[in-house]
Protein backbone atom coordinates (compact mmCIF):
# COMPACT_ATOMS: atom_id res chain seq x y z
CA UNK A 1 0.00 0.00 0.00
CA UNK A 2 2.43 2.22 1.07
CA UNK A 3 6.41 1.86 -0.03
CA UNK A 4 7.79 3.42 3.11
CA UNK A 5 5.74 1.00 5.42
CA UNK A 6 7.33 -2.14 3.97
CA UNK A 7 11.26 0.36 3.12
CA UNK A 8 11.00 0.85 7.18
CA UNK A 9 10.36 -2.62 8.42
CA UNK A 10 13.87 -3.92 6.30
CA UNK A 11 15.72 -0.92 8.12
CA UNK A 12 14.15 -2.03 11.39
CA UNK A 13 15.09 -5.89 10.62
CA UNK A 14 19.07 -4.53 9.95
CA UNK A 15 19.13 -3.33 12.82
CA UNK A 16 17.67 -6.07 14.93
CA UNK A 17 20.68 -7.56 13.31
CA UNK A 18 23.27 -5.06 14.30
CA UNK A 19 21.63 -5.76 17.67
CA UNK A 20 22.36 -9.45 17.22
CA UNK A 21 25.83 -9.06 16.46
CA UNK A 22 26.53 -6.74 18.73
CA UNK A 23 25.60 -8.98 21.16
CA UNK A 24 26.91 -11.71 20.50
CA UNK A 25 30.83 -9.71 20.21
CA UNK A 26 29.97 -8.56 23.77
CA UNK A 27 28.70 -11.92 24.88
CA UNK A 28 32.20 -13.25 23.76
CA UNK A 29 34.78 -10.44 25.08
CA UNK A 30 36.25 -12.34 27.44
CA UNK A 31 36.58 -15.60 24.73
CA UNK A 32 39.81 -16.35 24.18
CA UNK A 33 41.28 -15.39 20.38
CA UNK A 34 37.64 -14.60 19.61
CA UNK A 35 37.13 -12.22 16.52
CA UNK A 36 34.24 -9.33 16.42
CA UNK A 37 32.11 -9.65 13.56
CA UNK A 38 30.56 -6.49 12.06
CA UNK A 39 27.31 -6.47 10.51
CA UNK A 40 26.99 -4.12 6.87
CA UNK A 41 24.01 -2.83 5.20
CA UNK A 42 23.30 -2.31 1.66
CA UNK A 43 20.58 -0.16 0.05
CA UNK A 44 17.78 -2.49 -2.21
CA UNK A 45 16.95 -2.22 -5.97
CA UNK A 46 14.92 1.20 -6.83
CA UNK A 47 12.13 1.38 -8.75
CA UNK A 48 12.17 3.91 -11.81
CA UNK A 49 8.99 5.86 -12.57
CA UNK A 50 10.53 8.30 -14.70
CA UNK A 51 13.99 8.04 -16.11
CA UNK A 52 16.30 10.68 -16.33
CA UNK A 53 16.65 12.44 -20.06
CA UNK A 54 13.08 11.41 -20.56
CA UNK A 55 11.75 14.42 -22.37
CA UNK A 56 9.47 17.14 -20.97
CA UNK A 57 6.92 19.18 -22.76
CA UNK A 58 8.67 22.15 -22.94
CA UNK A 59 11.82 20.81 -25.02
CA UNK A 60 13.98 19.58 -22.60
CA UNK A 61 14.63 16.36 -20.69
CA UNK A 62 14.45 15.29 -16.80
CA UNK A 63 17.58 15.92 -14.96
CA UNK A 64 17.40 13.16 -12.22
CA UNK A 65 13.95 11.35 -12.78
CA UNK A 66 11.74 9.74 -10.11
CA UNK A 67 12.30 7.05 -8.14
CA UNK A 68 11.80 4.94 -5.09
CA UNK A 69 14.10 2.73 -3.04
CA UNK A 70 12.80 -0.82 -1.16
CA UNK A 71 14.81 -0.07 1.86
CA UNK A 72 17.94 -1.71 3.45
CA UNK A 73 19.05 -5.75 3.76
CA UNK A 74 21.88 -7.27 5.57
CA UNK A 75 24.97 -7.99 3.05
CA UNK A 76 27.58 -9.52 5.05
CA UNK A 77 28.59 -10.52 8.04
CA UNK A 78 32.21 -10.12 8.20
CA UNK A 79 34.49 -11.35 10.66
CA UNK A 80 37.49 -8.72 11.49
CA UNK A 81 40.82 -10.59 12.24
CA UNK A 82 43.00 -7.76 13.49
CA UNK A 83 45.05 -9.22 16.70
CA UNK A 84 43.70 -9.46 20.01
CA UNK A 85 45.92 -7.97 22.99
CA UNK A 86 47.87 -10.55 24.18
CA UNK A 87 47.19 -11.69 28.22
CA UNK A 88 50.31 -13.06 30.43
CA UNK A 89 49.00 -16.33 32.07
CA UNK A 90 52.31 -18.17 32.60
CA UNK A 91 50.92 -21.34 31.93
CA UNK A 92 53.78 -23.42 30.06
CA UNK A 93 50.41 -24.90 27.42
CA UNK A 94 49.08 -21.76 26.58
CA UNK A 95 50.35 -20.28 23.66
CA UNK A 96 49.37 -17.31 21.55
CA UNK A 97 50.08 -16.61 17.62
CA UNK A 98 51.34 -12.99 18.02
CA UNK A 99 50.43 -12.29 14.27
CA UNK A 100 48.96 -14.24 11.23
CA UNK A 101 48.19 -17.71 11.40
CA UNK A 102 45.81 -20.66 13.01
CA UNK A 103 46.77 -23.77 14.88
CA UNK A 104 45.68 -27.01 12.78
CA UNK A 105 43.04 -28.92 15.26
CA UNK A 106 41.63 -32.75 14.69
CA UNK A 107 37.85 -33.01 15.14
CA UNK A 108 36.50 -36.69 16.31
CA UNK A 109 34.92 -37.24 12.90
CA UNK A 110 38.22 -36.87 11.03
CA UNK A 111 38.61 -33.44 9.72
CA UNK A 112 40.68 -30.37 10.55
CA UNK A 113 39.67 -27.57 11.99
CA UNK A 114 41.23 -24.00 12.64
CA UNK A 115 41.53 -22.09 15.90
CA UNK A 116 43.55 -19.38 17.22
CA UNK A 117 42.67 -20.10 21.08
CA UNK A 118 45.86 -21.84 22.17
CA UNK A 119 44.74 -22.66 25.63
CA UNK A 120 45.93 -26.04 25.35
CA UNK A 121 45.77 -28.78 27.89
CA UNK A 122 47.05 -32.64 28.63
CA UNK A 123 44.60 -35.61 28.49
CA UNK A 124 45.31 -38.58 30.19
CA UNK A 125 47.62 -40.13 27.29
CA UNK A 126 49.38 -36.63 27.71
CA UNK A 127 48.40 -35.43 24.15
CA UNK A 128 48.07 -31.72 23.60
CA UNK A 129 44.49 -31.29 23.47
CA UNK A 130 42.07 -28.09 23.26
CA UNK A 131 40.06 -27.13 26.00
CA UNK A 132 37.76 -29.41 24.41
CA UNK A 133 39.32 -32.40 24.39
CA UNK A 134 40.06 -32.15 20.36
CA UNK A 135 43.91 -33.22 19.72
CA UNK A 136 46.13 -30.22 18.49
CA UNK A 137 47.87 -31.63 14.71
CA UNK A 138 50.72 -32.90 14.76
CA UNK A 139 50.19 -34.83 17.35
CA UNK A 140 52.12 -34.18 20.22
CA UNK A 141 52.49 -36.67 23.70
CA UNK A 142 54.31 -35.09 26.72
CA UNK A 143 55.74 -38.14 28.57
CA UNK A 144 54.61 -38.85 31.93
CA UNK A 145 57.91 -37.83 33.78
CA UNK A 146 58.42 -34.46 31.96
CA UNK A 147 58.94 -31.62 34.52
CA UNK A 148 58.74 -28.72 32.03
CA UNK A 149 57.33 -27.98 28.81
CA UNK A 150 59.26 -25.74 26.29
CA UNK A 151 57.56 -23.89 23.07
CA UNK A 152 59.65 -21.87 20.88
CA UNK A 153 58.29 -18.92 18.97
CA UNK A 154 59.08 -20.88 15.53
CA UNK A 155 56.97 -23.60 17.21
CA UNK A 156 59.41 -26.78 18.43
CA UNK A 157 57.79 -28.46 21.44
CA UNK A 158 60.75 -29.82 23.85
CA UNK A 159 60.23 -31.40 27.31
CA UNK A 160 62.84 -30.98 29.58
CA UNK A 161 63.05 -34.52 31.11
CA UNK A 162 63.65 -35.45 35.25
CA UNK A 163 67.08 -36.37 34.41
CA UNK A 164 67.75 -32.73 33.16
CA UNK A 165 67.79 -33.68 29.65
CA UNK A 166 65.57 -32.08 26.72
CA UNK A 167 63.58 -33.88 24.47
CA UNK A 168 62.16 -32.59 21.15
CA UNK A 169 59.00 -33.86 20.59
CA UNK A 170 57.78 -31.78 17.23
CA UNK A 171 56.93 -28.63 15.74
CA UNK A 172 54.30 -26.99 15.86
CA UNK A 173 52.94 -25.73 12.37
CA UNK A 174 50.33 -23.20 11.59
CA UNK A 175 48.62 -22.47 8.67
CA UNK A 176 46.51 -19.30 7.07
CA UNK A 177 44.02 -18.54 4.26
CA UNK A 178 44.24 -15.79 1.61
CA UNK A 179 40.58 -14.67 2.90
CA UNK A 180 40.56 -15.58 6.60
CA UNK A 181 37.07 -13.73 6.85
CA UNK A 182 36.02 -16.62 4.71
CA UNK A 183 36.54 -19.46 6.99
CA UNK A 184 33.08 -20.63 8.68
CA UNK A 185 32.81 -20.39 12.75
CA UNK A 186 31.82 -23.74 14.05
CA UNK A 187 31.55 -22.68 17.30
CA UNK A 188 33.88 -23.50 20.42
CA UNK A 189 36.47 -21.25 18.84
CA UNK A 190 36.83 -23.61 15.78
CA UNK A 191 36.68 -22.86 12.08
CA UNK A 192 36.42 -24.41 9.10
CA UNK A 193 37.63 -23.75 5.87
CA UNK A 194 35.47 -22.76 2.72
CA UNK A 195 35.88 -21.72 -1.06
CA UNK A 196 35.56 -18.43 0.16
CA UNK A 197 38.27 -18.79 2.75
CA UNK A 198 40.68 -20.76 0.20
CA UNK A 199 43.09 -23.70 0.64
CA UNK A 200 44.74 -23.62 3.89
CA UNK A 201 48.90 -23.03 3.44
CA UNK A 202 50.59 -24.79 5.92
CA UNK A 203 54.22 -22.71 7.17
CA UNK A 204 56.58 -22.52 10.25
CA UNK A 205 56.00 -19.68 12.88
CA UNK A 206 57.71 -16.93 13.00
CA UNK A 207 58.67 -17.37 9.50
CA UNK A 208 56.97 -16.56 5.68
CA UNK A 209 54.50 -13.75 7.54
CA UNK A 210 53.51 -16.23 9.89
CA UNK A 211 53.32 -14.71 13.59
CA UNK A 212 55.71 -16.03 16.00
CA UNK A 213 54.19 -18.23 19.17
CA UNK A 214 54.93 -17.35 22.28
CA UNK A 215 54.29 -19.76 25.74
CA UNK A 216 52.45 -18.68 28.99
CA UNK A 217 50.46 -16.30 26.81
CA UNK A 218 46.52 -15.86 25.25
CA UNK A 219 45.35 -13.97 23.24
CA UNK A 220 42.34 -12.60 24.08
CA UNK A 221 39.38 -11.07 21.81
CA UNK A 222 39.43 -8.01 19.68
CA UNK A 223 36.28 -6.41 20.61
CA UNK A 224 36.27 -3.10 22.06
CA UNK A 225 33.78 -2.70 24.52
CA UNK A 226 33.35 1.16 23.96
CA UNK A 227 32.97 0.70 20.33
CA UNK A 228 30.10 -2.16 20.69
CA UNK A 229 28.72 0.10 23.41
CA UNK A 230 28.20 2.96 20.65
CA UNK A 231 27.10 0.42 17.60
CA UNK A 232 24.29 -0.82 20.16
CA UNK A 233 23.18 2.86 21.25
CA UNK A 234 23.19 3.35 17.08
CA UNK A 235 21.15 0.71 16.52
CA UNK A 236 18.58 1.07 19.15
CA UNK A 237 18.23 4.68 17.86
CA UNK A 238 17.97 3.89 13.80
CA UNK A 239 15.43 0.77 14.96
CA UNK A 240 13.33 3.80 16.66
CA UNK A 241 13.31 6.21 13.59
CA UNK A 242 12.23 3.59 11.43
CA UNK A 243 9.08 2.58 14.07
CA UNK A 244 8.56 6.53 13.62
CA UNK A 245 8.55 5.96 9.69
CA UNK A 246 5.96 3.19 10.41
CA UNK A 247 3.77 5.26 12.64
CA UNK A 248 3.79 7.85 10.44
CA UNK A 249 2.60 5.95 7.22
CA UNK A 250 0.44 4.45 10.07
CA UNK A 251 -1.17 7.60 10.58
CA UNK A 252 -1.15 9.13 7.50
CA UNK A 253 -3.62 5.87 6.32
CA UNK A 254 -5.62 6.45 8.76
CA UNK A 255 -6.29 9.67 7.72
CA UNK A 256 -7.31 8.71 4.79
CA UNK A 257 -9.74 6.72 5.65
CA UNK A 258 -11.39 9.42 7.37
CA UNK A 259 -11.89 11.39 3.80
CA UNK A 260 -15.20 9.26 2.86
CA UNK A 261 -17.78 9.72 5.90
CA UNK B 1 -15.01 24.18 -6.78
CA UNK B 2 -14.64 20.76 -7.52
CA UNK B 3 -10.87 21.46 -8.67
CA UNK B 4 -10.00 22.01 -4.82
CA UNK B 5 -10.59 18.04 -3.99
CA UNK B 6 -7.91 16.99 -7.01
CA UNK B 7 -5.82 19.73 -5.81
CA UNK B 8 -5.89 18.66 -2.16
CA UNK B 9 -5.49 15.02 -3.09
CA UNK B 10 -2.64 15.97 -4.94
CA UNK B 11 -1.13 17.48 -2.59
CA UNK B 12 -1.66 14.20 0.05
CA UNK B 13 0.07 11.91 -3.15
CA UNK B 14 3.24 14.25 -2.86
CA UNK B 15 3.64 13.69 1.01
CA UNK B 16 3.13 9.98 0.15
CA UNK B 17 6.35 10.43 -2.02
CA UNK B 18 8.10 12.03 0.03
CA UNK B 19 7.33 9.89 3.35
CA UNK B 20 8.50 6.75 0.89
CA UNK B 21 11.81 8.50 0.07
CA UNK B 22 12.58 9.40 3.90
CA UNK B 23 11.68 5.95 4.91
CA UNK B 24 14.57 4.55 2.46
CA UNK B 25 16.48 6.88 3.79
CA UNK B 26 16.32 6.19 7.23
CA UNK B 27 15.99 2.66 6.74
CA UNK B 28 19.75 2.80 5.67
CA UNK B 29 21.16 5.04 7.77
CA UNK B 30 23.83 2.56 8.75
CA UNK B 31 24.76 1.08 5.59
CA UNK B 32 28.26 2.18 4.63
CA UNK B 33 28.47 4.98 1.39
CA UNK B 34 24.83 5.11 0.98
CA UNK B 35 23.86 8.55 -0.10
CA UNK B 36 20.12 10.13 0.59
CA UNK B 37 17.59 11.25 -1.94
CA UNK B 38 15.78 14.06 -1.71
CA UNK B 39 12.10 15.32 -3.18
CA UNK B 40 11.58 18.65 -4.99
CA UNK B 41 8.09 19.50 -5.82
CA UNK B 42 6.38 22.09 -8.12
CA UNK B 43 3.54 23.91 -9.05
CA UNK B 44 1.44 22.26 -11.94
CA UNK B 45 -0.38 24.22 -14.50
CA UNK B 46 -0.60 27.83 -13.40
CA UNK B 47 -3.23 29.37 -15.45
CA UNK B 48 -5.10 32.83 -15.81
CA UNK B 49 -8.37 33.31 -14.72
CA UNK B 50 -10.56 36.10 -15.90
CA UNK B 51 -13.36 37.29 -14.44
CA UNK B 52 -17.48 36.65 -15.64
CA UNK B 53 -19.25 37.19 -17.73
CA UNK B 54 -16.99 37.87 -20.62
CA UNK B 55 -13.76 36.07 -19.77
CA UNK B 56 -11.69 38.43 -21.16
CA UNK B 57 -10.57 40.35 -18.09
CA UNK B 58 -7.64 38.17 -16.45
CA UNK B 59 -7.59 38.73 -13.08
CA UNK B 60 -4.60 36.66 -11.48
CA UNK B 61 -3.19 33.05 -12.04
CA UNK B 62 -4.31 30.23 -9.46
CA UNK B 63 -2.38 27.26 -9.28
CA UNK B 64 -4.26 24.11 -10.17
CA UNK B 65 -1.82 21.42 -8.60
CA UNK B 66 1.55 20.28 -7.17
CA UNK B 67 3.71 17.81 -9.08
CA UNK B 68 6.49 15.78 -8.07
CA UNK B 69 9.24 17.32 -9.92
CA UNK B 70 12.19 14.93 -9.25
CA UNK B 71 13.90 12.93 -6.94
CA UNK B 72 17.32 13.44 -6.78
CA UNK B 73 20.29 12.22 -5.47
CA UNK B 74 22.37 14.35 -2.39
CA UNK B 75 25.97 13.38 -2.79
CA UNK B 76 27.43 15.41 0.13
CA UNK B 77 29.90 13.68 2.21
CA UNK B 78 28.79 11.18 4.30
CA UNK B 79 30.88 10.69 8.38
CA UNK B 80 33.34 8.63 8.61
CA UNK B 81 34.08 5.92 10.72
CA UNK B 82 37.30 4.34 11.92
CA UNK B 83 37.26 0.50 11.93
CA UNK B 84 41.21 -0.48 12.22
CA UNK B 85 40.12 -2.82 9.30
CA UNK B 86 43.11 -2.19 6.69
CA UNK B 87 40.61 -3.68 3.80
CA UNK B 88 38.17 -0.91 4.91
CA UNK B 89 38.60 2.35 2.84
CA UNK B 90 37.04 5.78 2.78
CA UNK B 91 37.86 8.22 -0.03
CA UNK B 92 38.61 11.85 1.61
CA UNK B 93 37.46 13.47 -1.36
CA UNK B 94 35.16 13.30 -4.49
CA UNK B 95 35.05 10.52 -6.56
CA UNK B 96 33.89 6.81 -6.56
CA UNK B 97 35.63 3.51 -6.72
CA UNK B 98 34.76 1.39 -9.98
CA UNK B 99 34.09 -2.40 -9.57
CA UNK B 100 34.20 -4.88 -12.15
CA UNK B 101 30.62 -6.41 -12.86
CA UNK B 102 29.12 -9.14 -15.38
CA UNK B 103 28.80 -6.75 -17.75
CA UNK B 104 29.43 -3.23 -16.43
CA UNK B 105 31.47 -0.75 -14.42
CA UNK B 106 29.78 -0.35 -11.38
CA UNK B 107 30.66 3.25 -8.76
CA UNK B 108 30.57 3.35 -5.27
CA UNK B 109 31.29 4.96 -2.39
CA UNK B 110 31.10 1.97 -0.06
CA UNK B 111 34.90 0.78 0.84
CA UNK B 112 34.19 -2.08 2.94
CA UNK B 113 36.60 -4.46 0.74
CA UNK B 114 37.19 -7.56 1.68
CA UNK B 115 39.12 -10.62 0.09
CA UNK B 116 38.09 -13.52 -2.56
CA UNK B 117 39.47 -16.75 -2.37
CA UNK B 118 41.74 -16.01 -4.98
CA UNK B 119 43.28 -12.78 -3.07
CA UNK B 120 41.42 -10.13 -5.03
CA UNK B 121 40.00 -7.18 -2.93
CA UNK B 122 36.11 -7.65 -3.82
CA UNK B 123 32.47 -5.90 -2.39
CA UNK B 124 29.90 -7.82 0.03
CA UNK B 125 28.53 -8.67 -3.47
CA UNK B 126 32.22 -10.17 -4.41
CA UNK B 127 32.55 -7.31 -7.60
CA UNK B 128 36.07 -7.09 -7.98
CA UNK B 129 37.79 -3.81 -7.06
CA UNK B 130 39.91 -2.02 -10.07
CA UNK B 131 42.95 -0.10 -10.49
CA UNK B 132 43.73 2.57 -12.74
CA UNK B 133 44.60 -0.05 -15.67
CA UNK B 134 41.04 -1.41 -15.36
CA UNK B 135 42.43 -4.77 -13.48
CA UNK B 136 41.24 -6.10 -10.68
CA UNK B 137 43.56 -5.73 -7.42
CA UNK B 138 44.94 -8.73 -5.95
CA UNK B 139 46.15 -8.82 -2.40
CA UNK B 140 48.47 -10.77 -0.88
CA UNK B 141 50.76 -11.37 2.17
CA UNK B 142 51.42 -7.87 4.00
CA UNK B 143 50.23 -5.34 1.28
CA UNK B 144 48.52 -2.45 2.20
CA UNK B 145 47.47 1.04 0.66
CA UNK B 146 48.47 4.18 1.44
CA UNK B 147 46.62 7.72 1.77
CA UNK B 148 47.66 8.45 -2.49
CA UNK B 149 45.57 4.81 -3.19
CA UNK B 150 49.56 3.17 -3.75
CA UNK B 151 49.18 -0.79 -3.20
CA UNK B 152 52.21 -1.73 -1.64
CA UNK B 153 54.05 -5.23 -1.15
CA UNK B 154 55.87 -5.97 2.24
CA UNK B 155 59.11 -4.41 0.74
CA UNK B 156 57.04 -1.06 0.02
CA UNK B 157 57.42 -1.82 -3.79
CA UNK B 158 54.26 -0.11 -5.38
CA UNK B 159 52.20 -3.05 -6.79
CA UNK B 160 49.22 -0.29 -8.44
CA UNK B 161 46.89 2.15 -7.70
CA UNK B 162 43.78 2.05 -6.80
CA UNK B 163 41.23 3.86 -9.23
CA UNK B 164 38.73 6.59 -8.29
CA UNK B 165 36.63 8.03 -10.68
CA UNK B 166 35.01 11.46 -10.72
CA UNK B 167 31.65 12.39 -12.45
CA UNK B 168 30.82 16.25 -13.60
CA UNK B 169 27.36 15.72 -12.34
CA UNK B 170 27.58 13.01 -9.84
CA UNK B 171 24.37 14.15 -8.62
CA UNK B 172 22.79 12.60 -11.41
CA UNK B 173 23.88 9.40 -11.32
CA UNK B 174 21.85 6.57 -11.64
CA UNK B 175 21.43 4.36 -8.48
CA UNK B 176 21.52 0.51 -9.03
CA UNK B 177 20.43 -0.62 -5.02
CA UNK B 178 23.23 -2.76 -3.36
CA UNK B 179 24.82 0.79 -3.00
CA UNK B 180 26.34 0.70 -6.22
CA UNK B 181 25.90 3.57 -9.00
CA UNK B 182 25.78 3.81 -12.44
CA UNK B 183 26.94 6.40 -14.78
CA UNK B 184 24.42 8.22 -16.88
CA UNK B 185 24.07 10.67 -19.55
CA UNK B 186 23.57 13.55 -17.52
CA UNK B 187 26.60 12.76 -14.88
CA UNK B 188 28.78 12.82 -17.55
CA UNK B 189 31.40 10.12 -18.25
CA UNK B 190 33.91 8.49 -15.74
CA UNK B 191 36.88 10.04 -15.26
CA UNK B 192 40.17 8.39 -13.25
CA UNK B 193 40.82 11.10 -10.70
CA UNK B 194 45.15 11.40 -10.23
CA UNK B 195 44.81 13.56 -7.35
CA UNK B 196 42.69 12.05 -4.46
CA UNK B 197 42.95 10.84 -0.59
CA UNK B 198 42.31 7.76 0.71
CA UNK B 199 41.65 6.58 4.45
CA UNK B 200 42.63 3.41 4.96
CA UNK B 201 40.94 1.69 8.09
CA UNK B 202 37.83 4.06 7.79
CA UNK B 203 34.28 3.89 5.99
CA UNK B 204 31.97 6.29 4.76
CA UNK B 205 28.62 6.11 6.62
CA UNK B 206 25.09 7.26 5.28
CA UNK B 207 25.18 11.19 4.69
CA UNK B 208 21.61 10.83 6.33
CA UNK B 209 20.38 13.07 9.38
CA UNK B 210 17.82 11.38 11.30
CA UNK B 211 16.84 15.20 12.33
CA UNK B 212 16.15 16.23 9.13
CA UNK B 213 14.68 13.29 8.22
CA UNK B 214 12.37 13.27 11.47
CA UNK B 215 11.44 16.72 10.27
CA UNK B 216 10.39 16.02 6.92
CA UNK B 217 8.15 12.60 8.56
CA UNK B 218 6.30 15.46 10.94
CA UNK B 219 6.12 18.04 7.65
CA UNK B 220 4.61 15.10 5.36
CA UNK B 221 2.29 13.91 8.46
CA UNK B 222 1.19 17.26 8.87
CA UNK B 223 0.51 18.51 5.73
CA UNK B 224 -1.31 15.18 4.61
CA UNK B 225 -3.52 16.34 7.43
CA UNK B 226 -4.42 19.40 6.17
CA UNK B 227 -4.83 18.31 2.94
CA UNK B 228 -7.56 16.22 3.98
CA UNK B 229 -9.31 18.40 5.94
CA UNK B 230 -9.37 20.62 2.82
CA UNK B 231 -11.19 17.36 1.32
CA UNK B 232 -13.46 17.03 3.82
CA UNK B 233 -14.33 20.94 4.02
CA UNK B 234 -14.91 20.58 -0.41
CA UNK B 235 -17.27 17.59 0.49
CA UNK B 236 -19.32 19.45 2.79
CA UNK B 237 -19.61 22.05 0.74
CA UNK B 238 -20.55 19.79 -1.97
CA UNK B 239 -23.51 17.91 0.18
CA UNK B 240 -24.68 21.66 0.94
CA UNK B 241 -24.96 22.26 -2.61
CA UNK B 242 -26.66 19.33 -3.51
CA UNK B 243 -28.90 18.68 -0.62
CA UNK B 244 -29.89 22.46 0.10
CA UNK B 245 -28.94 25.25 -2.52
CA UNK B 246 -32.63 25.14 -4.83
CA UNK B 247 -34.30 22.54 -2.77
CA UNK B 248 -37.97 22.78 -2.42
CA UNK B 249 -39.42 22.42 0.81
Amino acid sequence: MMVSLYSAATGMWAQQYKLDTVSNNLANVDTTSYKKVRAEFQDLVYQYYKNAGTPTAVNSTIPTGIYFGHGARLAATTRIFSLGSMEHTGNALDVAITGDGFFRIQLQDGRTAYTRDGSFKIDSQGTVVTANGLALIPNIVVPADAVAINISPDGIFSVEMQDGTIQNLGTITLVRFVNPSGLKSIGDNLYMDTTASGEPIEGTPNQDGFGALQQGYLEKSNVDVVKEMVDMITAQRAYELNARTIQTADSMLQTVSTLKR
Amino acid sequence: MIRGIYSAAMGMLLDVAKLDTTANNLANIETIGYKKDRTTFRAYDDRAIYALPNRNQPIGNLTYSALLDDVYLDTSRGVFQQTSNPLDLAIDSDGYFGLIGQNAIYYTRAGNFKLDNEGYLVNADGLRLMDQDGQPIRFSDGFNIDQDGYVKDRFNNVVTRVAVFIFEEPSNLRKFGYTLFEPTEESGEPVAAQDFRILPGYVELSNVNALMEMTKLIEAQRHFEISQKVVVAEDEMLAKLMNQVGSLR
